[in-house]
């Protein structure tokens, strides 16, 4: 661990952390809307559609509602982008500078990305809004329901590949074994540990949280101009994130020792993923928070334990 | 440069939201099938917000009768500047043939600032996406933005 | 975890849920629905006091404009009371344009709102298709009538266009591809399991709530009741064709869809029948002329796609109505979610209170201000008034 300050604050702010993750991100928001489109028959809005929109928020009006804390109100967004910045920026680090990985990564990783939804619940139920804050509870429960299996699933990761803890470890073992998707046990976390990100991202069948028409998008609801905009930017990036966690853990990374096309290929995988969730999104309807919840502690639960124990004896 | 470029992007990104004022929801229907696979206004940008604090453009339709007028002002306060207004359908320009009913409030343009009005009843969807064009025009003047 | 206290979810007025304006207020325990209030009054024009400003020959174009997808509906029961009240046959061209335009409504009114009941369930697929689907439906309206909607197509005596006999090939070439995308998008959407997950058991509406609140159309028959004014009181030209009622028996939400996806078919059955059937009447009258106003009363009745359409009419033997009456089925099938939504959590709310179709702009006839907390009229001040202005008429019922 010898980087000096500069870079660490290059590699966050740059590249790969904050700048590169939110083009990535509002990108993978068109391909979102594009493909979206073209399943409903439509023709979709313009490659650059994300940056207009958020730089028209940049540009509006910030309300703040009556009642609410101004600090925790506007400071929560804030936070939220900060988390996902670092985030991606462990996530990526390790994909392209393995060497510059720090032990205890994965950690650092399930803390940030438990944090996004938390810094959500808290600014909307800062914002004194009864629809707001019913968004936040039902955001909170879905939380607690699929986090339980996402720790199982990576457990599985990391008992199959013998206790490594450093994603860039985690890395090696499938560049010179084989990616954990290509086990048993593995396809199962992968399966278990996909449906927690549709939920963490909150798209259909699992958007209860900001259901646009039960309750008029929930926590987004009272968020207007640049801290909306804030908002839709760790939307965005987190959507880059999540491809990017699911292609590390599971798929062997996005960049391989192996040169050549493989390397191309490799960047596709990120974009497979985003393109399943998005066909999920399009083919479902909203459950309901009862029924959401149901599954994530039933089925999707006992996929993971399933997948865990086949890891522990070595499948 | 920086005014320029939040021109440029409020001008391709118009958030809608439409507020039904009394009307007879043939405009609010036709609204609704802009955003379908026949006209997709999606292409220029412009998509449906569920809060008003998230819109730039409003839409209001109908008659402005007296019990809906004060919820009209309320939505119309909440929405962040700037934005464009748009009249749609001959209700809320004139009144139509309500302008004998007791419960009319008179038209759109005397109880908030109307910038783009949109004739026919109802009016065509491509009446409409000619009324969004002019609502863009219009912004691109506007000085101080 | 939500705590159990009473907390108030507003519907309304303006909602992404309701294209109109109307309020909703929906009491909650956590996500529990326990009560639901409903406030009606902010779609009110006044539609009754000025139709009796207005001659018979203006009166459809009025309650057209009551509502932009019963439009034709509302000017059907409407053109009946006339000649209810004036007794006048219309010939029997008219009445079948009359029926074909009367179901394109129907369609086109179902499918707005099986995409729309997409829409509410984050399913945004279902929607872009059945409002594709939706235009060719327009597309067909507007090649018989000139406009997409608000066909101004009725008046007293008869209708104001014909189909001419070089039309109807191509229309039921147009039919029978309709019929296609239709079959093809009902099965879609009744056989997808998650769809049935999500609406099944959902807003039931039992046999007896339903003849209690007496509701309406597809909503009533939906709770197995069968009633349907094209079969109760045929008129115009539903007598005259094979068709079938559509009544289920869940009362759920899952039964309402199903009941208008097929409704959308047997439409067009109804319409295909009277095309042929028109082809191989002569050319002839389309209306028969209403030489003076009516002198008395007279009623129509009409299965608009929620339901009865009821209109009144009592004339004086001038060219004005003397009073003009109006009840849409909506201000029944309203009332009815008060026991629908009973027990459900918030997100089954926002579906069942869309489930029964609800158009409030047929169903606001009347406004009673509430300025500073006071009503200014009740149900027996009405009356009352009611009951004043009758004498003044000098008797009548």
């Amino acid at each position: 661990m010898n980087m000096s300050v500069g870079w660490v604050f290059f590699y966050l702010l740059v590249f790969p952390g904050f700048l590169f993750t939110s083009v990535v991100g509002l990108l993978y928001t068109w391909v979102d809307r594009k493909v979206t489109a073209r399943m409903q028959f439509r023709v979709g809005p313009p490659l650059l559609q994300p940056f207009y929109d958020f730089f028209k928020l940049l540009g509006k009006d910030t309300f703040v509602p009556e009642g609410a804390p101004r600090s925790i109100f506007l400071g929560a967004p804030l936070i939220g982008l900060a988390s996902v910045s670092v985030l991606s920026t462990v996530l990526l680090v390790s994909n392209f500078f393995p060497g510059q990985a720090f032990a205890g990564d994965l950690i650092v990783v399930l803390y940030l990305f438990a944090f996004v939804p938390i810094v959500l619940i808290l600014g909307a139920s800062s914002s004194s809004n009864p629809i707001s804050a019913l968004g936040a509870s039902r955001e909170m429960s879905l939380y607690l329901a699929y986090e339980l299996p996402l720790l199982f699933a990576l457990a599985t990761i990391i008992v199959k590949s013998g206790g490594l803890l450093k994603i860039g470890d985690l890395l090696q073992w499938q560049w010179t074994n084989h990616p954990f998707l290509y086990s048993a046990s593995g396809a199962l976390a992968f399966v278990s540990a996909f449906l927690c990100m549709q939920a963490k991202l909150g798209f259909v069948p699992f958007d209860i949280a900001e259901a646009e028409q039960e309750i008029m998008g929930g926590i987004t609801l009272e968020y207007s101009g640049p801290v909306l905009a804030v908002l839709k930017l760790t939307k965005a990036m987190l959507y880059f994130t999540v491809s990017i966690f699911l292609t590390v853990f599971f798929w062997g990374g996005f960049r391989s020792p192996r040169e050549g096309w493989y390397h191309i290929l490799g960047w596709l995988k990120p974009v497979a993923i985003i393109v399943l969730i998005i066909l999920i999104k399009n083919t479902n309807p909203r459950l309901r928070i009862d029924q959401a919840l149901r599954f994530f502690w039933s089925i999707v639960l006992v996929l993971s334990i399933a997948g865990f124990i086949l890891a522990t004896v070595g499948l | 440069m920086l005014k320029g470029l939040k021109k440029a992007a409020l001008a391709r990104s118009l958030w809608i939201y439409h507020v039904a004022a009394s009307p007879c929801n043939n405009c609010d229907i036709e609204i609704l099938d802009l955003l379908t696979p026949r006209f997709d206004v999606e292409r220029f940008g412009l998509l449906l917000a569920p809060s008003p604090r998230h819109a730039d453009l409003l839409l209001v339709t109908g008659m402005v009768n007296k019990k809906v007028l004060d919820r009209v002002l309320r939505v119309y306060a909440q929405i962040p500047k700037p934005c464009v207004v748009a009249a749609v359908g001959s209700c809320a320009i004139s009144g139509d043939l309500f302008v004998d009913s007791y419960n009319f409030a008179g038209p759109l343009d005397k109880h908030i600032p109307v910038d783009v009005y949109i004739g026919g009843c109802p009016p065509k969807p491509e009446a409409m996406i000619l009324g969004v064009v002019r609502a863009i025009e219009k912004l691109k003047k506007l000085k101080d933005l | 975890m939500a705590e159990l206290e009473r907390k108030i979810i507003p519907i309304g007025p303006f909602h992404p849920l309701q294209e109109e304006a109307e309020y909703f207020k929906l009491k909650v325990e956590g996500e529990k629905v326990v009560g639901l209030d409903i406030q009606l009054g902010y779609m009110h024009r006044g539609h009754e006091k000025i139709c009796e400003g207005k001659t018979y020959d203006q009166i459809p174009f009025v309650v057209e404009r009551i509502c932009g997808i019963c439009s034709t509906s509302h000017p059907f029961a409407c053109v009946q009371a006339i000649e209810d009240a004036a007794g006048i046959e219309i010939p029997p061209r008219a009445a079948y344009v009359r029926t074909i335009v009367g179901e394109l409504e129907r369609i086109h009114s179902h499918l707005l709102w099986a995409g729309l009941a997409g829409h509410f369930l984050g399913y945004n697929t279902v929607w872009m298709w059945a409002w594709k689907y939706r235009e060719s439906v327009l597309e067909i309206s507007e090649l018989i009538t000139g406009n997409r909607n608000h066909y101004a197509m009725f008046k007293p005596g008869g209708v104001r266009r014909d189909i001419e006999g070089g039309m109807i090939p191509p229309l039921l070439a147009t039919l029978d591809e309709l019929d296609k995308k239709l079959t093809m998008l009902t099965k879609a959407v009744l056989d997808d399991p998650m769809l049935h997950k999500r609406l099944e058991g959902v807003g039931v509406l039992t046999r007896e709530k339903a003849i209690e609140y007496s509701v309406e159309g597809p909503t009533g028959r939906a709770s197995g009741l069968k009633i349907d004014v094209r079969k109760d009181d045929p008129h115009a030209a539903y007598d005259w064709v094979e068709w079938e009622e559509i009544v289920c028996q869940e009362g759920d939400v899952f039964a309402k869809t199903k009941v208008r996806l097929l409704e959308c078919l047997e439409s067009t059955k109804i319409i295909r029948q009277c095309l042929r059937k028109l082809k191989d009447l002569p050319e002839g009258e389309i209306d028969a002329r209403m030489e003076h106003g009516p002198d008395g009363e007279g009623v129509g009745r009409y299965e608009a796609p929620r339901g009865e359409v009821f209109h009144y009419v009592k004339g004086d033997g001038s060219m004005y109505p003397v009073r003009y009456k109006i009840r849409a089925p909506s201000s029944m099938n309203i009332k009815s979610n008060e026991v629908a939504v009973l027990g459900g959590s918030v997100a089954d709310a926002a579906i069942i209170l869309a489930a029964v179709d609800p158009c409030y702009c047929c169903t606001e006839r009347i406004a009673a201000f509430n300025t500073k907390g006071k009503f200014l009229y009740n149900w027996n001040d009405l009356l009352k008034l009611s009951q004043e202005k009758t004498a003044r008429m000098g008797g009548g019922s």
